[in-house]
């Protein structure tokens, strides 16, 4: 039974604060977040307008935060086995899981509605990497890591990033597959998808074309965990250390500041 | 009945056991540090400190708050980002997940979820406490420690809401995780 399955896994999800140039339905102008959050790929809760939705191992809360200081809890279903991350943009949530992408569109109320769930197993069962998950115009760009040892152990290493077109959210199809080394947290910056690699800095794509991602650029000689990218500016977090690096001009990346916490 | 409640715990507990009628020796483990999800005292904002192990980050503004595994939240000034500089730090015991929406902290605290008002930072105030919304019996979430192999203090719900887990001497240890 998968429950005995000795895999942890651990999902993120990168949340992209850019204006959208296309509509994936739902709630899409009423959806615009009206705080300037920006929560990294690791995050298992985000708002919404005056909605909160919040993770637990299976399911997702949906709370009414029009008092912020009080929420109100409006709805609560099942995803899934073992969800981790979440991520918003226009009215649709990605659910990065053990098994699967989720995909839920947002009624009139903020209430999640499922529209699909996408397996990554391609190599028989059981086989979950991590999962964080950045979309933008019908695109979602996935990172799936999986290491022989640690928290996203795994009998077979499979360290990718992945590129699914979702203008269909009930029919996600696989539109690329790229090898990395141990790829971690995700942000997307217009056609620019920033990739965190556990040991080995940050990788830098350019995804005009979605099913043929091209790097552009490496920063090297750091541990990456999570990032950020945000109006020319790329927060770095490492296990002790946050870095940040001008992308303005993106074939000469430079490092801004880097403080030890 | 008592052949049978082991294993109702061992699916209730994922992976983890109850001994049954053994008499394990006092050993080194894990024990539950429980809190009680409704006394907010240990909530609180600091001058900043020194961080020994990154987690989650979230950027709102010109602030950037950065997790401390399982401790509280970094909080850096980032008006110039040539210049970044730790202002404060909120301390909330077993926090790994959390966002902000304003001037509010939607924070993790063991199995509890808790709403934390930030307006200022170093008098922070929770407002509302969802008690055990991460207590998961099928996946022993809050019933074991995570990420544990060996022997651990049973969980006593009727102490609290389990906030993390502490090394300490077991007396006779009667549940274990592989």
């Amino acid at each position: 039974m998968k429950l005995l399955k000795l895999l942890s896994i651990c999902c993120f999800l990168s949340l992209v604060a850019c204006t959208a140039d296309q509509d994936f339905g739902g709630r899409s102008e009423a959806a615009e977040a009206t705080s300037n959050t920006v929560n990294g790929s690791y995050t298992n809760m985000l708002t919404v307008d005056d909605r909160l939705y919040a993770l637990t191992v299976e399911s997702i809360s949906t709370f009414d935060i029009t008092n912020k200081a009080n929420p109100k809890l409006i709805n609560k279903q099942n995803v899934g086995f073992s969800i981790e991350s979440i991520y918003h943009v226009e009215g649709v949530l990605f659910i990065g899981s053990r098994e699967a992408l989720h995909i839920f569109s947002l009624d009139s109320d903020g209430v999640p509605v499922r529209q699909s769930e996408t397996e990554y197993d391609t190599f028989g069962d059981d086989v979950t990497p991590c999962d964080p998950v950045v979309a933008k115009n019908d695109i979602a760009y996935v990172t799936l890591s999986a290491t022989e040892s640690g928290p996203c152990q795994t009998v077979r290493p499979i360290n990718q990033l992945r590129t699914y077109n979702v203008a269909n959210l009930q029919n996600p199809q696989l539109l690329s597959v790229t090898d990395m080394i141990e790829p971690k947290g995700l942000g997307l910056d217009g056609q620019y998808l920033f990739v965190a690699e556990a040991n080995n800095g940050v990788v830098v794509y350019d995804v005009s074309n979605p099913a043929s991602p091209s790097v552009v650029s490496t920063l090297d000689g750091f541990r990456a965990y999570d990032l950020i990218p945000n109006d020319g500016i790329l927060l770095v977090v490492g296990p002790s250390k946050i870095t940040q690096f001008d992308y303005t001009d993106i074939e000469n990346i430079r490092e801004l500041s880097s403080i030890n916490l | 009945m008592k052949i049978f409640l082991p294993i109702f715990l061992l699916i209730a507990m994922s992976l983890s056991s109850c001994f049954e009628d053994l008499a394990p020796a006092d050993q080194e483990g894990l024990a539950p540090i429980y809190t009680d999800p409704f006394d907010y005292s240990l909530i609180k904002g600091e001058g900043p400190r020194e961080s020994v192990n990154l987690g989650k980050v979230v950027l709102v503004g010109d602030l950037i708050y950065v997790n401390e595994r399982l401790t509280g939240i970094h909080v850096i000034d980032n008006s110039d980002p040539s210049n970044p500089v730790k202002i404060a730090f909120i301390a909330v015991p077993g926090n790994n997940d959390f966002t902000v929406d304003g001037n509010f902290l939607y924070a993790g605290n063991g199995v509890n979820l808790l709403v934390i008002d930030i307006s200022d930072l170093m008098n922070v105030r929770v407002t509302e406490s969802f008690a055990n919304f991460y207590l998961n019996e099928e996946f022993g979430l809050g019933l074991a420690p995570p990420d544990y192999s060996g022997v651990f203090e049973c969980v006593d719900l009727s102490k609290g809401a389990v906030v993390g887990w502490e090394q300490k001497m077991l007396v006779s240890p009667r549940c274990y995780t592989r």
